[in-house]
């Protein structure tokens, strides 16, 4: 019979593939996840609101206004219903409001709520009375001009306001007592004028006198500035209540992406096949119940749970609360609408740690139980995708035969077992330990085990600011920057499979994965951790610390770093 | 350089560098051994299969079917040098997988899928419709059932990875891995929600599997694929495992089953994956026998049953490397074969 060898590049490799799971996701396990606050973020906030303009648009009906008095203060201070009732029409107040803030800073917990004390050294507010109420058979520009009033805070003078923060939601509310309101009284000029702004009357007009004038201006104040100062904190905060899909998070990530990654050496090729994600996880952050807040004597302490929750998890949530759900994107919007209710997930367990005093303006702390469960939740899938092809006949040139000198090595990298995060005193170390590797013959469509290897890795890892473009709520992130040249690897001999690996061999694998894993770490520095809670802040990394099982990271916020260095 | 045991071995294994020193050649046959042939064999008849034909210099290649009486072969779909999971289910339906797409074929009807499909892992036709298993890219397990005109009606994902399929009455029995091992699920066709599920075995998991019936009762035969184990399992009633082939660690028997079975006999031939070997497995009085089926060479691959008549058994197998003669050997060959379940033996053909 006349046969032929049709040996052919790649038709047999030899595997090594992952055998067994020896990691699983928990179930829900939220952690601690501390924010804190010092003076000079908030002086340098000050600032920023100050030089971004903090000025408002703010117009209202009177007959709304009144509708949204609350009873007994309308009757208390009964200015407002003089206002109306001196107005026999409606009255539409069109008004802009400007301000600056001198200085802020936090004074105490009053109950659960931070008090934040501002003094405030520009206030005006141009307001402009209307006839009537705009509708939309009668646009606000067909009403006639009745008067102008301009509010402003006296030369030389500045008033005192209290803010109360609420934690939970970052709400700010103003304090209304007759102390603060007496305050900004003492402060205040009112200019009124007529349609041509000719006439200037001082003190008091036809309509309000000088006290109703002042009342006029605190309620202004009081509508408008907390919303504000809150916008402003929610901005760089996330709003304190997130919740996201890992797979929305990192769906541009370059090892989540469906195309191959692939590294192309002359003794081998990486690739990754996509991600094939069996279980979604969602990352979330949310306020605690309890122990929220802790004021110390330089230094604000905020703290949040966070938490990673997988879509069967996200599930049971959604239908204990009567949701019957199977889309991740609908179960993290169940999710989060819960945990903004203050239900859903559970505070974490939690001991207030003495932290060091520090000259950042602010720093996040968090535990490391919370990075290795974000080690597991974002890469347990991916490495699970790595596959590696030695080429075989370069390694083994001279010793094989001529027909398999194209043969090629196919090691499966992946590894369903995720890199634990260990710290060592002051620093961080990227350790994959204690997990099996099957090694084997790939052949036509399958992989053959035939013998198992325990991998132990280790590689230098620093914590470092990422961005994550392009994905919907991207954004900072923390990442972990891998130091290549620190990669170790021993691989031993286990596992219930008799077939063993010789020394030499496994001295082959050791050197084939070291260099493969140097190069991917060289293209691919940075491992994504987890999305920061600072969203589009400009806060630069001054620092790391490694404090037993606990991450702290310090920040300036660098928009206005001028201020920090003036102090 | 240092010897390499294990990969160098693996080499020499494929390469058939420790080919036999006395050579006799047994009974076989090679169909078209000039060509790269084989691989997704599904037997139609005792004399016919559907396969693949992969090599670009091939006059014929593509999606083929095989007369094996007179080595004609018939190209179904030349464009599909790339197909992979074929299965064939009477009344001619075949399902194929070309990339991700799922192509159905009866006759000239032809229709295609895009399911995103990773693999294929069950196909079966009801009522002037079908049904298909098969995980999806992002590794998650699915069915589909469409017309023949491809219009989906039912289409579901599943929360165990089926691994095998067999439909009776109306009703589909599958064997499936969920996170706590290998179980069995009893469900009607074309719906989502089991009947019943029963344990099969805790802790393990399996890429090949068979169920079907034999002697009036549910058989189920797998490769545990954490100790290389074959494993039966039947009721009787309560569930009764017992290993066909394979000691625990030492040997990884049972992947590319295929099951033969009449009134007397019951058994399968299958590929032993640490020695590339043929072997068959047969249940005689109670008690679970096997052997080496000796054709020589790194084979047992995408294993066919065509037929059972007269305690003979013709099946074929595919093979990496087929050792014709002591320095001749031939690579992915479609092999033909007789087995003599009597004596234990290769034959020639009988028929």
């Amino acid at each position: 019979m006349n046969s032929r060898l049709k040996c052919r590049t790649g038709i047999a490799t030899v595997a090594l593939v992952v055998l067994k799971a020896f990691c699983c996701l928990e179930a829900a396990n939220p952690q601690p996840l501390g924010i804190i606050i010092r003076q000079s973020f908030i002086d340098k906030l000050v600032m920023s609101i100050n030089e971004q303009g903090a000025q408002r648009e703010f117009s209202f009906c009177s007959k709304e206004l009144l509708g949204n008095q609350d009873a007994s203060r309308s009757s208390e201070s009964g200015s407002l219903p003089t206002l109306i009732d001196l107005s026999t029409a409606e009255v539409f107040v069109r008004s802009r409001i400007e301000f600056q803030i001198e200085h802020a800073t936090w004074k105490s917990l009053a109950g659960e709520e931070i008090e934040l004390e501002l003094s405030v050294q520009h206030l005006f507010i141009d307001a402009e009375l209307l006839a009537g109420c705009p509708s939309s058979s009668r646009p606000v520009e067909s009403l006639t001009h009745i008067m102008r009033l301009r509010i402003e805070v006296q030369e030389d003078s500045s008033f005192l306001a209290r803010y109360f923060i609420h934690p939970k939601d970052l709400s700010v509310r103003m304090d209304d007592s007759e102390l603060v309101g007496e305050s900004l009284k003492r402060a205040l000029q009112i200019k009124w004028t007529d349609q041509t702004g000719d006439r200037v009357f001082t003190g008091s007009s036809a309509f309000l006198n000088l006290d109703q004038s002042k009342e006029l201006a605190l309620e202004l104040a009081q509508e408008s500035i907390p919303p504000f100062i809150s916008s402003k904190i929610r901005e760089q905060l996330r709003g304190l209540v997130f919740t996201q899909s890992l797979s929305e998070i990192l769906k541009d990530h370059p090892l989540w992406r469906e195309s191959p990654l692939g590294v192309e050496e002359d003794l081998f090729s990486l690739r990754n096949r996509g991600a094939r994600r069996r279980t979604d996880v969602a990352f979330s952050f949310y306020p605690r119940r309890s122990q929220s807040v802790f004021i110390g004597r330089d230094q604000l302490e905020l703290y949040l749970n966070a938490v990673f929750v997988t879509d069967q998890e996200l599930r049971q949530i959604a239908l204990a609360e009567g949701h019957e759900q199977s889309d991740t994107r609908r179960l993290v919007e169940v999710l989060e609408s819960q945990l903004l209710a203050g239900e859903g997930l559970p505070d974490a367990e939690f001991f207030r740690p003495s932290l060091p005093r520090r000259e950042a303006d602010l720093s996040l702390l968090i535990s490391g139980d919370l990075i290795n469960q974000a080690l597991v939740a974002t890469h347990l899938s991916e490495l699970q995708e790595f596959e590696a092809e030695g080429h075989l006949g370069v390694l083994l040139e001279g010793v094989v035969f001529e027909n398999l000198r194209n043969l090629r090595l196919h090691m499966g990298l992946g590894s369903r077992t995720a890199p634990q995060l260990r710290f060592e005193p002051n620093r961080l170390e990227l350790l994959v330990s204690d997990y099996f590797l099957s090694a084997g013959i790939r052949i036509k469509d399958r992989v053959i085990p035939t013998a198992e290897l325990q991998a132990q890795v280790r590689v230098n890892a620093r914590p470092v600011l990422g961005w994550m473009p392009g994905a919907e709520g991207a954004g900072t992130s923390l990442n972990l920057a891998i130091d290549p040249d620190s990669f170790e690897i021993q691989l031993s001999n286990q596992g219930q499979f008799q077939r063993r690996f010789t020394e030499p061999d496994l001295e082959l694998f050791e050197d084939l994965a070291r260099r493969i894993w140097t190069t991917f770490f060289r293209q691919n520095p940075q491992l994504f951790v987890m999305l920061s809670v600072f969203d589009q802040a400009p806060v630069e990394l001054i620092g790391i610390e490694v404090k037993e099982n606990l991450l702290l990271m310090h920040f300036n916020y660098s928009e206005f770093n001028r201020v920090g260095s003036q102090r | 350089m240092k010897f390499c045991c294990q990969i160098f071995g693996w080499a020499l294994l494929l390469a058939g560098c420790q080919g036999p020193s006395g050579f006799e050649r047994p009974a076989f046959e090679l169909v078209y051994p000039e060509w790269n042939i084989g691989e997704y064999s599904q037997a139609t008849s005792s004399d016919q299969l559907y396969t693949v034909i992969r090599d670009s210099d091939a006059p014929r290649r593509g999606l083929v079917r095989v007369r094996l009486s007179d080595r004609r072969i018939e190209v179904i779909d030349e464009e599909a040098t790339d197909a992979k999971d074929l299965i064939w289910q009477k009344g001619g339906h075949l399902v194929y997988r070309v990339g991700s797409r799922l192509h159905y074929r009866n006759g000239r009807e032809h229709a295609q899928l895009n399911l995103e499909m990773e693999r294929l892992q069950g196909f079966h036709w009801m009522d002037q419709k079908a049904q298909v298993f098969y995980e999806s890219l992002s590794g998650q397990s699915h069915f589909a059932c469409f017309s023949p005109e491809a219009e989906i009606t039912e289409l579901a994902s599943l929360p165990v990875q089926v691994v095998a399929s067999y439909a009776s009455n109306g009703l589909l029995y599958l064997v499936a891995n969920d996170e706590q091992g290998v179980i069995f699920v009893e469900m009607p066709f074309c719906q989502k929600d089991p009947i019943r599920s029963e344990r099969l075995h805790p802790a393990v998991r399996t890429q090949y599997a068979w169920i079907g019936h034999w002697n009036d009762k549910l058989q189920v035969i797998f490769l545990n694929e954490y100790t290389g184990e074959l494993i039966h399992v039947d009721w009787t009633p309560e569930i009764r495992k017992r290993v066909i082939d394979g000691r625990p660690g030492e040997s990884y028997r049972g992947m590319d089953m295929a099951v033969f079975q009449d009134e007397q006999n019951f058994g399968l031939v299958y590929l032993d994956a640490w020695r590339l070997e043929l072997r068959i497995a047969e249940l005689k009085n109670g008690a679970w026998q096997s052997q080496r089926i000796p054709i020589p060479g790194a084979l047992g691959f995408y294993n066919q049953i065509l037929e059972l008549k007269g305690g003979v058994l013709k099946a074929s197998t595919n093979s990496f490397r087929t050792q014709l003669g002591r320095f001749e050997v031939s690579n992915d060959d479609l092999i033909l074969y007789y087995w003599d379940l009597e004596k234990g033996i290769l034959i020639e053909n009988p028929f």
